[in-house]
């Protein structure tokens, strides 16, 4: 080899060495790898969406500064078996650093118990209170509690002076914790349950469960029914003729919901124990992420979308104060102290990993189409 | 007993029921035309209210909207057994049924791609107020639904009982080798049978829409309760199947307004069950057994 060959191997060599040397690694730091496990598909696929629309629209306004997120989404078609299996497949990538579980809580629910397996850290959506408390040290919860929903809805019925209420739920998991919450909070804010209904949630007929709230006279009716359950609810109820209050569960007021019953103005009156996110909101800390979640979805946002752009909030604080690692990301996440969102401040602690509270939950009533404080 | 409730959990079980029974006259025809339990019977209900309530949102004429659904569900049913069922005829029957679900999740799958994943509605054909019977409150479009399974199953008795097509079914039904012997073209029988079984079940689909709404896996659920109803018919005879998919409606209906909307599922899988085992003679024979355990208390 002459001395001229020698020279140009040797600026390749190291021209190689440097690029593997720097931008290799780099790019690597680069890229922040997010699994999702998501119900795309099934009865829950509506909220997933507005959740997802929510997230891009945070990625999009704010996103995580100097680098590129990476998601590998799996769908769970609402059911818990495939959202257990979803989540070990993606715990299992040594690449993925967080999870977000863009599904309801019977499906978050599914990986609670072995979620410590392979410490990863979890940002969970549904809102059953035991994917809060106890905590387990790598779930975190973005929605406030059932328990902190519906004692805004009690304390509602207890200002309004209503004494007798009627439920309408689903047999799965967040309907019967729902169940279990108002039946409890009965005698502590003064209201007799007169009627208490189910259905499956692959249900077409309500005519029944309807009829028996009508024969029971209530004041306030609640419906925890979401999907096409929420959507068939509400239409046996509006065919009935029922002029009593109506109050829904938010996890069945979404974009499908209002599209297949004719648009938001058709539920005009309807009263939800909603997030204080699903309001326009003009002033605070959270006026100005609100401000950006509606330019990144170019409309109002609905409750889910909030969750969304809640989730990379929680996100961006945690990769913030942290190595980037997933023992990193968890010990950040359990350091968030009231970290303003939308929704209202997110706190955990090593015992309590619902992160919203009370604070974040207000009684909301459709009007004009649009979902404003109730009186 | 209050009128009032006992009509309004009738008629809205009888809407329903009509949709189960459509699905069990399918399930008994294609039965006894191809010696297989065709599990898909439910699905071609879903496409029949996706794809009409798909076509109206892209604002075709409903009545468009409708043929076109049912053209859908025909050629989907004629292709089930052309392209699925033919080639396993010789194959053991558990191939051949699941063969039937895997139809099944392909279908569910195609609507989803196709229609995506939220719940699609259709007008009701014509309103979607409703009227009163005794206090009862019931949709307008739940006449259309009881006036089309009316037609359907009054041409579907017609057909069987005064055409040479109706003959060749109700002849392959007894005995498919000796229909064969007679001339009947089982081949192309089949064909016409599941394609208009897939029409029918896309009418029923496009018409029950506007009440239940569609989505990509609603088929499950009718294709149960119609399975169910075609096995209190014996898998024999439609005239039970339709009585047993209306009776179920109905059993659905009384059982969680009179008992506990809880209880509904359990009602009516316990009534299946019950009618399974008196069918089967199990009381029959248990009694028998009692009766020699009386006599023979030494044994």
């Amino acid at each position: 080899m002459n001395r001229l060959s020698l020279f140009g191997a040797t600026v390749v060599a190291a021209f190689v060495a440097f690029i593997t040397a720097t931008s290799g690694p780099a790019a690597a730091q680069q890229e922040f790898h997010i699994g999702v496990v998501a119900s795309v598909t099934g009865a829950f696929a509506s909220p997933t969406k507005d959740t997802f629309d929510g997230f891009y629209a945070w990625e999009k306004t704010r996103g995580l500064p100097g680098k590129k997120i990476v998601l590998t989404i799996l769908d769970d078609e609402t059911n818990p078996v495939n959202s257990a299996n979803a989540f070990r497949k993606l715990a299992g990538d040594p690449a993925i650093q967080i999870i977000i579980q863009n599904t309801n809580s019977s499906s978050a629910l599914a990986t609670k118990s072995f979620a410590s397996e392979y410490k990863v850290p979890i940002i969970t959506g549904g809102g059953l209170d035991a994917l809060g408390v106890p905590a387990n040290p790598w779930m975190f919860k973005v929605a406030p509690s059932s328990t902190d929903s519906l004692r805004a809805l009690a304390v509602y019925i207890q200002k309004k002076g209503y004494k007798r209420i009627a439920h309408i739920y689903g047999t799965d998991a967040y309907g019967q914790n729902e169940h279990g919450i108002i039946d409890g909070f009965a005698s502590q804010y003064g209201y007799t349950m007169v009627a208490s209904e189910s259905f499956a949630i692959d249900d077409t007929n309500f005519t029944a469960q309807w009829a028996r709230i009508r024969a029971a006279k209530p004041d306030l009716i609640y419906s925890s029914a979401s999907g096409r359950a929420a959507i068939l609810s509400f239409k046996t109820y509006k065919q009935f003729g029922i002029t009593t209050p109506f109050a829904a569960s938010a996890a069945g007021v979404g974009a499908a919901f209002f599209k297949a019953i004719g648009g938001a103005k058709q539920a005009d009156g309807m009263l939800s124990p909603t997030q204080r996110g699903t309001f326009a909101i003009t002033t605070g800390p959270s006026a100005e992420y609100y401000a950006a979640l509606q330019k990144g979805l170019g409309h109002p946002p609905i409750y889910f979308n909030v969750f969304g752009y809640d989730i990379g909030l929680i996100l961006e604080a945690a990769v913030k104060n942290s190595d980037g690692t997933r023992q990193g990301l968890r010990d950040a996440l359990e350091k968030l102290k009231d970290l303003p969102c939308i929704n209202g401040p997110v706190t955990y602690t090593p015992q309590n990993h619902t992160g919203n509270d009370f604070r974040a939950v207000a009684m909301g009533v459709l009007k004009d189409g649009v979902m404003v404080p109730a009186e | 007993m209050d009128l009032t409730l006992f009509l309004q959990l009738l008629l809205p079980g009888l809407t329903t029921g009509c949709v189960y029974a459509l699905v069990a006259v399918g399930f008994v025809i294609c039965a006894n035309v191809s010696g297989v339990v065709n599990l898909a019977q439910g699905e071609f209900v879903m496409i029949g209210g996706m794809a009409s309530s798909w076509l109206v949102s892209a604002a075709l004429p409903l009545p468009v909207a409708i043929l076109i659904a049912m053209a859908v569900g025909a050629v989907l049913g004629a292709a089930q057994e052309k392209l699925t069922l033919a080639p396993v005829r010789r194959a053991p029957p558990f191939i051949q049924v699941t063969t039937t679900v895997g139809v099944a999740i392909v279908l569910r799958g195609f609507a989803l791609v196709l229609f995506g994943a939220d719940p699609l509605s259709l007008p009701g054909f014509t309103g979607d107020g409703v009227f009163f019977v005794e206090g009862a409150v019931i949709p307008i479009q739940s006449l259309w639904v009881w006036g089309m399974t009316a037609s359907l199953l009054a041409a579907t008795f017609g057909v069987l009982r005064y055409t040479d097509i109706g003959r060749a079914v109700r002849a392959c039904s007894i005995n498919l080798q000796a229909a064969r012997l007679m001339g009947v073209d089982a081949e192309r029988l089949r064909m016409i049978v599941f394609a208009v079984s897939g029409a029918v079940g896309a009418l029923a689909g496009a018409v029950v829409t506007p009440i239940v709404l569609s989505s990509w896996d609603a088929g499950v659920s009718y294709g149960i309760k119609g399975f169910v109803g075609a096995i209190i018919g014996g898998f024999r005879s439609p005239m039970l199947a339709v009585a047993g998919g209306i009776g179920i409606g109905l059993v659905e209906a009384f059982g969680a307004g009179y008992i506990s909307s809880g209880w509904k599922d359990f009602i009516v899988y316990g009534v299946l069950l019950g009618y399974l085992l008196i069918r089967g003679g199990v009381f029959r024979v248990g009694r028998a057994a009692f009766a020699a355990a009386l006599a023979n208390p030494m044994h």
